[in-house]
């Protein structure tokens, strides 16, 4: 399942993923995997990218 | 009730882990078998081809693979971009340095008569063509590497603009 929210938190930081790959420390790559949701990220990767947007886990991967 | 199968996450890490180790130690091994037999051992290809077919056969599959799957070979930043280099100027010296023992071995009663010149001449012709040899396949392995991670900037460029 594509990960939209994520997707829109990057965008709202005005950040491309290669930026926020960047920010993380991965490839652009895996950013593009996960937003397609083809790939699945450790919970250590999730807090990266959470802290680099500015938002918490629930915010952008909790799926009710 | 059936029950459900459990996937331990940690424990299949550590598996994964363990396969790695042993593949990094048997690669180690079939190297070492092939080098000893070959130079050592003095013996005959069919003796060691098994090993050799394995070990280059695996190298060979492992370099498929990251090409296909978009992965660099080098890794990331500024220091795999020396790597094609520095790794072709070891491979050079080990090529090197092992032709010069067995040329040596062999043929030391000719050196001693007729100079040490031959033998320095062919060590140099043999480290310069194996660095050139490995730099240049170095060389095309990065470029088709390179080739695969612009077609796959230029997928997540389409997703990226998507919606």
């Amino acid at each position: 399942m594509k990960n939209k929210r994520m997707k829109i938190a990057r965008m709202e930081k005005d950040m491309k993923q290669a930026d926020l790959a960047k920010a993380v420390g991965v490839t652009r790559q895996t950013i593009g995997l996960i937003e397609a949701g083809d790939y699945n990220p450790t919970l250590n990767l999730c807090i990266g990218i959470c802290k680099a947007l500015g938002k918490t886990l629930d915010e952008l991967f909790w799926e009710a | 009730m059936r029950k459900e199968k459990i996937e331990d996450e940690r424990l299949n890490a550590l598996r994964k882990k363990i396969n790695s180790e042993a593949f990094g130690i048997l690669m180690f091994v079939l190297l070492g078998s092939v080098l000893i037999q070959q130079f050592i051992m003095k013996a005959a290809f069919d003796q060691y081809a098994g090993e050799f077919i394995a070990f280059f056969g695996i190298s060979i599959y492992i370099v498929f693979r990251h090409l296909t799957l978009g992965m660099k070979l080098f890794g990331e930043g500024k220091r795999a971009k020396m790597i094609p280099l520095i790794n072709s100027l070891i491979l050079a010296g080990v090529v090197t340095l092992t032709n010069g023992i067995v040329n040596y071995t062999t043929y030391a009663d000719k050196y001693r008569t007729d100079g040490i010149g031959y033998f320095l001449a062919v060590l140099m012709v043999t480290f310069i063509s194996a660095w050139l040899s490995a730099y240049l396949i170095l060389l095309f392995m990065t470029y088709l590497s390179k080739k695969k991670q612009e077609k796959i900037e230029k997928r997540l460029d389409m997703m990226e603009e998507e919606e």
